[in-house]
């Protein structure tokens, strides 16, 4: 979980250009870090190529804090997994 | 030569095409030291205007959109204070599709849009609503969900007929080199609603106007820009960025670069023999750039006062098939191309057509240039008739050309090709490894033109000054 959460971390902070410390499990994308939909596609592109998952439409909605992306990622490992 | 004051920067900037031009203007004015180094003798990128027997012409961009009230492009010009710099004005209808057996008019008033397509396509008048209601309100999760879709995908869930498809999508094809089939939904959707239903802005007195603006903005900030000067490397010590060297040896030193010029010549000639990062230099040596442009420029011996109205783009569409149309344009078979774009100055006095052309190699164009121009121009007297003997001069740029003048790679018009499948890479070689090192333009991005060089330049300048603040 720890490992999820440092990867978005870093991916969020890249994309956004916010920094690492900045960014905490509450913090929500587009109102904290301005992230806009070019952002967001860049964000969830590189999630889906860093942990190798795939974001389906109707997990779209649930990626757009880091709380969500966390739990998402978290939930599509396991299922990758199992 | 060492480090002096006079030689000594805050950022670098390589490259005065609009980003570069954009992000120095914003860095010159939050008080940083800036210098912009081009190769060309004035700053414009594609967004250039030359003489030649005493008409004005537009290199290669002449219009522009996004201006409408609350656009990005809108906010940052007027941020910056270029609308007191140039007279921006606007073209009704912006653009205009002339197929086989209709006209689509696109109206800055975009309810009159709306109901002329809705008049030729009676059985689809719904679904044109939903469309133009989903690309003006359309959220962030309705774009994320496009991130693997095309924008032929998209045309699809709204219309059933393939000819209104095709009559939508050629001016996004010419707009970003790349039919719907092929062409990412985000990068489709961001030229139809910010070129096309929001387009047709120019500043007056030719395209070159801009650039000269921002470029006043940035000596007027204190910055500097020199001309006629090619950066030949970037220096690099102990993995952070700390200068470039030009052509002529002379040594310029700043903390930051930013590469507003070609990722992939970034990577393969201003790094040198220093090996930044193999795998980004691998994937560089994999990626498709986008499609490039062949362009006829002519002199008019009159006014033009026929049809198509001056200042409209209008886009010709001789078949249906823009698949088929793009296989002609990779072909370079130009005999019977498919589909052109033709646009008479506002002022009247010029005239100005391109296609797609892909780049082959410059011996190519060199051998070839002459033979497509007149091609390309019986095609377009095709569709014109008469316009030969209104024509006192006219002057062609082959992707050769264009790579010459912008040194974007093999001419390249839009950066990298944007389709689904490059989507993860373009996106993943944007950020160097390097400390110091940004890149920024349309090599960096998923957006396109003006509005998404605009952007991708504010947000650099955004990055940089908040790192500043933060150190």
């Amino acid at each position: 979980m720890e490992d999820v959460e440092q990867g978005i971390r870093a991916i969020v902070a890249e994309v956004s250009g916010a920094d690492e410390q900045e960014i905490t499990i509450e913090t929500k994308f587009a109102e904290d870090l301005e992230v806009d939909s070019i952002k967001a596609i860049e964000i969830t592109v590189a999630i889906e190529k860093k942990f190798k998952v795939s974001v389906r439409d109707e997990d779209v909605p649930n990626i757009m804090t880091m709380r969500q992306a966390v739990e998402l990622v978290t939930r599509l490992l396991k299922q990758k997994k199992a | 030569m060492g480090n002096t004051e006079s030689n000594t920067y805050d950022v670098i900037v390589i490259g005065a095409g609009i980003s570069g031009l954009i992000c120095g203007c914003y860095l010159s004015k939050a008080g940083k030291k800036v210098l912009i180094i081009e190769q060309h003798d004035r700053p414009g990128g594609y967004f250039t205007s030359f003489r030649r027997k005493g008409f004005l012409f537009d290199a290669a961009a002449h219009s522009f959109g996004n201006y409408r009230e609350g656009g990005h492009v809108r906010k940052i010009l007027t941020d910056l204070g270029v609308p007191e710099l140039a007279r921006i004005k606007r073209c009704n209808p912006s653009d205009m599709v002339i197929a086989p057996e209709c006209i689509v008019t696109y109206w800055n008033d975009v309810p009159s849009t709306i109901a002329g397509l809705s008049n030729i396509f009676p059985h689809e008048e719904k679904n044109i609503v939903n469309f133009f209601k989903f690309i003006s309100s359309a959220g962030i999760s309705d774009f994320v969900k496009l991130k693997d879709k095309t924008f032929d995908f998209l045309l699809r869930q709204f219309f059933i007929d393939s000819r209104l498809r095709s009559v939508l999508a050629l001016p996004v094809f010419g707009n970003g080199g790349l039919p719907p089939s092929r062409l990412q939904a985000f990068s489709g959707i961001k030229i139809f609603s910010e070129f096309i239903v929001d387009g047709g802005y120019y500043t007056e007195g030719g395209i070159q106007a801009l650039p000269n603006a921002l470029a006043n903005i940035v000596k007027h900030n204190g910055g500097a820009i020199v001309y006629k000067k090619r950066v030949e490397k970037i220096i690099i010590q102990n993995g952070a960025v700390t200068g470039v060297e030009l052509t002529n040896r002379e040594k310029l030193h700043g903390r930051i670069v930013v590469s507003a010029c070609d990722m992939r010549q970034t990577y393969t000639m201003l790094f040198g023999d220093h090996v930044v990062d193999d795998e980004v230099t691998k994937q560089l040596n994999t990626m498709t750039p986008s499609l490039s442009t062949f362009i006829l420029y002519m002199g008019l011996r009159e006014p033009f006062k026929e049809t198509p109205k001056a200042g409209v783009n209008s886009w010709y569409l001789t078949d249906w098939d823009l698949d088929a149309t793009y296989s002609r344009v990779e072909r370079c078979d130009f005999s019977d191309v498919g589909a052109f774009m033709f646009r008479v100055s506002p002022d009247q006095k010029t005239a100005l057509a391109f296609i797609g052309a892909p780049y082959y190699s410059r011996s190519f164009w060199k051998e070839n240039k002459r033979k497509t121009a007149d091609e390309f121009f019986a095609r377009i007297e095709h569709s014109i008739p008469g316009l030969r003997e209104q024509v006192a001069y006219i002057e062609a740029a082959s992707p050769a050309t264009l790579e010459r003048y912008t040194l974007n790679y093999q001419g390249a018009a839009f950066g990298w090709a944007k389709s689904p499948s490059q989507m993860s890479a373009i996106m993943a070689c944007k950020s160097s490894r390097l400390q110091g090192l940004l890149f920024t333009g349309h090599w960096t991005s998923i957006g396109f033109g003006l509005p998404g060089t605009c952007y991708s330049g504010y947000e650099t300048a955004r990055r940089i000054l908040k790192k500043e603040i933060t150190r």
